[in-house]
């Protein structure tokens, strides 16, 4: 009998490992998890006759990791600004060549995104994919929303409100940094100090990431620092369980502008399965689909424009990235000691 | 049996290539420059020693030794009467209650600390029952975390070896007159040593190097030295100096490790 | 022992499972939670256990997991085993030195054993994904393996291996025949070990990783960034549970019938 289990499992493993895997070109992806409509990467992989193999990652800096490691030969990753600027610093993407995005001959790139990176040296190495904003997102029952003029309410009111910090450096400096008047990417010493004393003085609830919009619909946070699409998830879940909406997103005069980006790394081996994808995620009826999935504001003109139509009706407020008469600032790499130093700066907040 | 040595030989080279290469190169790593992702040319410098000194770091470690020697402590103390109690049940259903106290290990633990993380906020499904908990942030979060997942581990060693252990010991010893109390203190307890040694150590070395469960439970804000290990390899990408801290954690634990295996006097529990 | 002295100790294994079990329970209570979300219990649903089927990177995750495991186990417990006769046929010295290199996965911090091998293997010409990751479980299931099977190893009969060589066996049919059954207790009590540290393992399998090769607990470590991840994965860890103690009330069934159709004899 113990034979006859063994023997079992030995054949079910190997017929699982003859299960996975094909001879077919594989295009490999590096992407945020849920950012993505997997409908459009089937539909791409038969269009094609190709295997897409799809890899998600939490955060920049793994992107980061795991390309330098290059033990995968990564064909699109999808990093922010600022890891684009670090990534072609270092010499790690491929140019891309504009005129093989045929694509962008049906529809064109916002302005206003075009504008972030048009004059900024890593232009050249990425296309555009999804923007937003970060911002505060708070509890309507315990927050009052005359209290809600800008950044001070998170660093002066931890008295009257429970707040919760994002745990990633960069956002959290930059919300200290908007909220002293200061260049997001100021370099400065004595400003980055002045940063790291008001996110020492100010007592926050706790750091956490995806936890801090549930915990603020819960009751527990009265208000927290997210991204705009955190907040966008929860409004198309309780939209979707048609529940009362107990939250809403402020969004300061002065804030940060993200905008998550297509590039090919240089380990890319299928480099024109590449632009094939890309041109495929860049079609309209495309394009559409994929930012009615994901819920993000989209940055092509005629995607943005379908989906704030009735049609969609995505024209909520806060769901313009980058309304007139605001201010934005876009974060930009400096350098792996001003990192280091606000990676520093965080933990010393979380620890006093 | 001496013939058979040989088949000990593939092991040998194995665990050379995967253990001692890689560790040669984690301390080449700590107290030099090189690059690891482009592995060329290199000097000794002796950054790294400056960040075991950096205040964060020393608080860190400060912080992980002493979560973890109370949450041993805490498994302790309650996984050895557990564990004696079990053993001693009569009952034939006793290893299907031994293997369902372990169970709960095959659950995955990022799940299982995340479910703790809801429970201690005080807007939490135990409002249903009219419970109300604010722990978060608190090192007793920690604590009821660790032990939650570390129990079976205490556990399961010192009930194999209680149950094992020879009951006409105890009745000869309480026939020479001993009280239960004598009994239990001059012949269980020694006896089951060596249980209780490896139940320290599967709790002791995870403790101390848990990252997940310390970010979660305590909201961000208590750093052990798995947090900062983490930091440095995934997040500000500096190897080497991340490379000199776990060289430091090492060492620690291989401190540790030698000073709790001294209890074992009985002989050859891991070594 | 009294009934009295019985009470604390009983009242105290009742807490210990209450504290061990609690997550779980939360977890079962979430893997019905109609709603999307954790904190407003809704309505009853099974609807993520279906999706546990339909989201195809989770349920490749739990696929990957569920291989990695038995696959990595059953060959850790084959090398472990032989190993261990090996070892426990050195001398008192090199014995004691190649026990403290086996312990020494054992004593490392994941992160460190992780970022070991991603350098090593990086050297080799292997392609990064399922062999390396199922390299390093192998790799860190072995010591565990080694360590349940020697102790049983000791308490063998020395002459017995010769006895059975003398009679005509061949040195394999000898451990096959003679060795093999009296260690089989350490042999399980380690596979069981190396299934466990191999199906919940993230730090080693998400360094050891490549080509979107996904374990389940690299995938919720993916998602708790910046996106949420679905509650299929609450319904699959359930699952995990329901499964072994069904397979634990049975296998306990069947000691029973054994028992007893030998007391009828």
């Amino acid at each position: 009998m113990k034979k006859g289990l063994l023997g079992f499992i030995l054949v079910l493993s190997v017929f699982l490992l003859v299960g996975c895997g094909g001879n077919e070109e594989k295009l490999y992806l590096l992407n945020w998890g849920e950012y993505m409509d997997q409908d459009l990467v089937i539909a791409f992989e038969e269009e094609y006759g190709v295997d897409v193999v799809y890899t998600e990652v939490g955060s920049n800096e793994e992107m980061e990791v795991l390309i330098n490691a290059g033990t995968t030969p990564y064909d699109i990753a999808f990093p922010s600004d600022y890891m684009v600027d670090k990534l072609a610093s270092q010499g790690l993407l491929n140019e891309i060549d504009y005129d093989r995005l045929d694509a962008l001959n049906d529809v064109s790139i916002l302005p206003k995104v075009e504008a972030l990176y048009a004059d900024k040296d890593y232009a050249p190495y990425l296309v555009p994919y999804f923007w937003g904003t970060i911002g505060i997102m708070y509890n309507l029952e315990s927050v009052n929303e005359e209290d809600l003029s800008g950044w001070e309410v998170m660093f002066e009111m931890t008295d009257t409100y429970d707040v919760g910090m994002y745990d990633s450096a960069r956002d959290a400096v930059a919300s200290a940094l908007f909220y002293l008047g200061y260049d997001v990417n100021t370099n400065v010493a004595s400003e980055l100090d002045a940063a790291e004393d008001a996110l020492e003085a100010a007592d926050f609830a706790i750091f956490g990431e995806d936890n801090l919009k549930t915990q603020v619909i819960q009751g527990n946070l009265d208000m927290a620092l997210v991204y705009s699409g955190d907040y966008f998830d929860e409004l198309y879940a309780a939209e979707e369980d048609e529940r009362e909406v107990n939250f809403g997103y402020f969004v300061p005069e002065t804030t940060n502008v993200w905008v998550d980006t297509f590039v090919i790394p240089t380990t890319s081996e299928q480099t024109d399965l590449a632009y094939d994808f890309i041109n495929f995620m860049l079609d309209e009826e495309n394009a559409t689909q994929n930012a009615d999935w994901v819920g993000y504001a989209p940055v092509l003109e005629e995607v943005y424009a379908m989906l704030t139509s009735d049609e969609y009706g995505y024209d909520y407020e806060n769901y313009n990235p980058y309304p007139e008469n605001a201010l934005r600032e876009m974060y930009e790499y400096v350098s792996e000691d001003r990192y280091a130093r606000l990676n520093e700066i965080l933990n010393n907040a979380k620890v006093n | 049996m001496r013939r058979l040595r040989i088949v000990a030989l593939p092991y040998l080279v194995w665990m050379l290539v995967l253990v001692l290469l890689p560790s040669l190169l984690i301390l080449l790593l700590s107290i030099s420059d090189l690059d690891i992702y482009n592995l060329g040319a290199f000097s000794f410098v002796a950054d790294g020693f400056e960040e075991l000194s950096k205040p964060l770091v020393i608080e860190a470690m400060k912080n992980s030794l002493r979560l973890s020697a109370l949450a041993t402590m805490i498994c302790l103390l309650i996984g050895y009467p557990v564990a004696y109690y079990l053993a001693s049940l009569k009952t034939k259903k006793k290893t299907m209650l031994i293997t369902l106290f372990i169970l709960p290990v095959w659950s995955n633990m990022l799940l299982r600390i995340i479910a703790w993380e809801t429970l201690f906020f005080p807007n939490s499904i135990l409002n249903m029952f009219g419970v109300s908990l604010n722990l978060i942030g608190t090192d007793l979060a920690i604590l009821i975390g660790m032990t939650s997942m570390y129990l079976p581990f205490m556990t399961l060693p010192i009930y194999s070896v209680l149950e094992k252990m020879d009951t006409s010991l105890i009745e000869a010893s309480k026939d020479l007159g001993a009280s239960n109390m004598q009994s239990f203190l001059k012949v269980t307890l020694p006896l089951s040593l060596s249980g209780v040694v490896s139940g320290v150590i599967m709790t002791l070395l995870p403790s101390m190097t848990a990252f997940a469960l310390p970010e979660r439970l305590s909201g961000g804000k208590t750093l052990l030295i798995g947090n900062i290990i983490e930091d440095y390899f995934m997040k500000t990408s500096n190897i080497n100096g991340g490379a000199m801290i776990s060289i430091a954690l090492m060492l620690v634990i291989i401190v540790l490790f030698i000073t709790v295996v001294h209890f074992d006097k009985e002989g050859e529990t891991l070594l | 022992m009294s009934l009295w002295r019985k009470s604390p100790l009983l009242i105290l294994t009742i807490f210990a499972f209450f504290i061990i079990y609690l997550p779980i329970m939360i977890i079962m209570l979430f893997s019905v939670n109609g709603s999307e979300k954790d904190y407003s219990f809704d309505s009853f649903s099974l609807k993520w256990y279906v999706e546990m089927f339909e989201d195809p990177q989770l349920f490749e995750a739990i696929r990957n997991t569920l291989m990695i495991a038995t696959i990595s186990t059953l060959i850790a417990t084959i090398i472990g085993t032989l190993t261990a006769i090996g070892i426990h046929s050195l001398s008192k010295k090199n014995r004691t030195n190649m026990m403290i290199l086996n312990n020494i996965p054992v004593i490392n911090p994941d992160i460190v054993t992780g970022i070991s091998l991603m350098l090593v293997f990086s050297l080799l010409p292997i392609s990064f994904g399922m062999p390396t990751m199922l390299l390093a479980h192998i790799f860190f299931s072995i010591p565990f393996v080694v360590l349940t099977v020697l102790p049983k190893l000791k308490e063998l009969d020395p002459n017995l291996y010769d006895a059975a060589l003398d009679l005509g066996c061949s040195r394999f049919g000898a451990i096959y025949r003679v060795i093999i059954p009296s260690i089989k207790t350490g042999m399980l009590a380690g596979a069981l070990i190396a299934f466990t540290m191999s199906i919940d393992d993230f730090v080693i399998s998400y360094f050891t990783s490549g080509q979107g090769f996904q374990n389940v607990s690299i995938w919720i470590y993916s998602r708790i960034g910046r996106k949420s991840f679905s509650k299929g994965v609450y319904a699959y860890n359930t699952l995990v549970v329901f499964v072994t103690v069904v397979l634990l009330l049975i296998s306990s069934r069947k000691n029973k019938k054994t028992i007893v159709r030998k007391e009828e004899k």
